[in-house]
């Protein structure tokens, strides 16, 4: 089974990604900060990161930016979740090294869509 | 809630306009009194000191907009995503009468997101200007960018789309501000207009200036609510009577925004004839 990553310190949010995730056959791990995801993705090493940008401690962007720094994670896919939508915010995630960039309020249907399409791209 | 939303959206961004302003006076006042006196130099200094706090201030302001927007954004997340979830029917069959109560609550989730993103935008604008530098853009081509970007609500709502559009129409300003002028006014065209009517888009040069026309054989504006189009959150009584959803910011953006590109805009309408909006802007 396909793991993916959530992180997102809103736990309603977490379990909005992960309920339309496992639905889809995903296998989910959950956490709610920066930390735990960093330890999370080097650990079990998932297909896929969904990062929030705003999260105590260290930010979606630092954990992008730390896991794209190490070999052993540098190639994990990344989209960032973020509440923010000013340019400079979008262009902050995407020079971190996220894949893809999504601004909240989003649709679930349409995250996962876009989660199926990265890692159906990476496979090919 | 709309009083409170207005005075908000007034509060901060007329307040900061209102600072901006203030600014450039002292500015003003600073340079004419080039006086060496001890007693001028202090004041000079005062001035400066103002000046420094009045900046400080209306980047706080940008500042504070940016995290109510993400204060607001997060639990509305929740709201619209749960509500998919339950539409999808993903935890099992809903009946008529609950898709009806999701529908409603979707539909003002929306008109919640619109309003947080017209009022962040709004504030952006009038606190002086551009988001962006300034560059060369062809209005012909933001025309018929925003005519690509309605054409399938236009043919869902069977509202005819014609465009004559005579470029190349150059002029100095912000591409994704006059995106935004288009999107709001085709947008109000196609909104206000019933099935079978049509919206014409006309562009040309004109004496050094561009001339853009909007024109729809819509709903119209009652004539005596017309001097209140611009006005923030302002909606025509036949628009809230028939539930066409808006924010009532539409319009006023776009002032805004032909105003920070030195043009005008102007509204012709007739009650259940149509609306035609004019926009003049200075050529390069």
């Amino acid at each position: 089974m396909t793991v993916v990553l959530v992180a997102d310190d809103d736990a309603d949010i977490r379990d909005l990604v992960a309920f339309k995730l496992e639905q889809a056959g995903f296998e989910v791990i959950g956490v709610e900060d920066g930390r735990t995801a960093l330890e999370q993705a080097r650990g079990r090493q998932p297909a896929l990161a969904v990062l929030d940008v705003s999260m105590p401690g260290l930010s979606g962007i630092d954990v992008c930016r730390m896991l794209r720094a190490d070999p052993a994670t540098s190639g994990m896919l990344i989209i960032m979740l973020t509440a923010r939508v000013q340019e400079q915010d979008v262009e902050g995630g995407f020079s971190a090294g996220a894949d893809d960039y999504v601004t909240k309020p989003f649709s679930p249907r349409e995250l996962v869509s876009r989660i199926q399409a990265l890692l159906s791209r990476a496979r090919a | 809630m709309r009083r409170l939303a207005a005075f908000a959206a007034g509060f901060l961004a007329g307040g900061a306009a209102a600072v901006l302003a203030f600014g450039h006076e002292v500015e003003r006042a600073r340079r004419a009194s080039v006086v060496k006196d001890a007693e001028t130099e202090r004041s000079h200094r005062r001035e400066e000191e103002l000046l420094a706090r009045l900046r400080a201030l209306d980047a706080a302001k940008t500042d504070f907009m940016a995290t109510v927007s993400h204060e607001l954004r997060t639990p509305l997340t929740s709201i619209s995503g749960y509500v998919e979830l339950l539409r999808d029917a993903d935890p099992g069959e809903l009946t008529d009468a609950q898709e009806r109560m999701l529908e409603v609550i979707a539909r003002n989730a929306r008109r919640l997101r619109e309003l947080i993103e017209d009022i962040l935008t709004l504030s952006r604008i009038e606190s002086g200007g551009f988001r962006s530098e300034p560059g060369e853009v062809d209005l012909a081509e933001v025309v018929e960018r925003a005519l690509a970007e309605i054409g399938p609500a236009a043919a869902k709502a069977s509202v005819g789309l014609h465009a004559e559009v005579r470029g190349p129409l150059p002029l100095r300003g912000d591409g994704v501000q006059l995106d935004r002028v288009l999107a709001n006014l085709l947008g109000n065209a196609v909104k206000f207009t019933p099935a079978a009517g049509t919206v014409t888009v006309h562009a040309w040069p004109d004496d050094g200036e561009a001339v853009l026309v909007v024109a729809d054989t819509g709903m119209g504006i009652p004539a005596d609510e017309q001097q209140a189009l611009f006005v923030r959150f302002f909606r025509a009584t036949n628009a809230i009577r028939q539930a066409v959803p808006g924010t009532g910011l539409g319009l006023a953006i776009c002032r805004k925004i032909v105003d920070n590109h030195g043009g005008t805009i102007d509204v012709d309408s007739t009650e259940n004839v149509g609306t035609t909006v004019t926009v003049r802007l200075p050529a390069c």
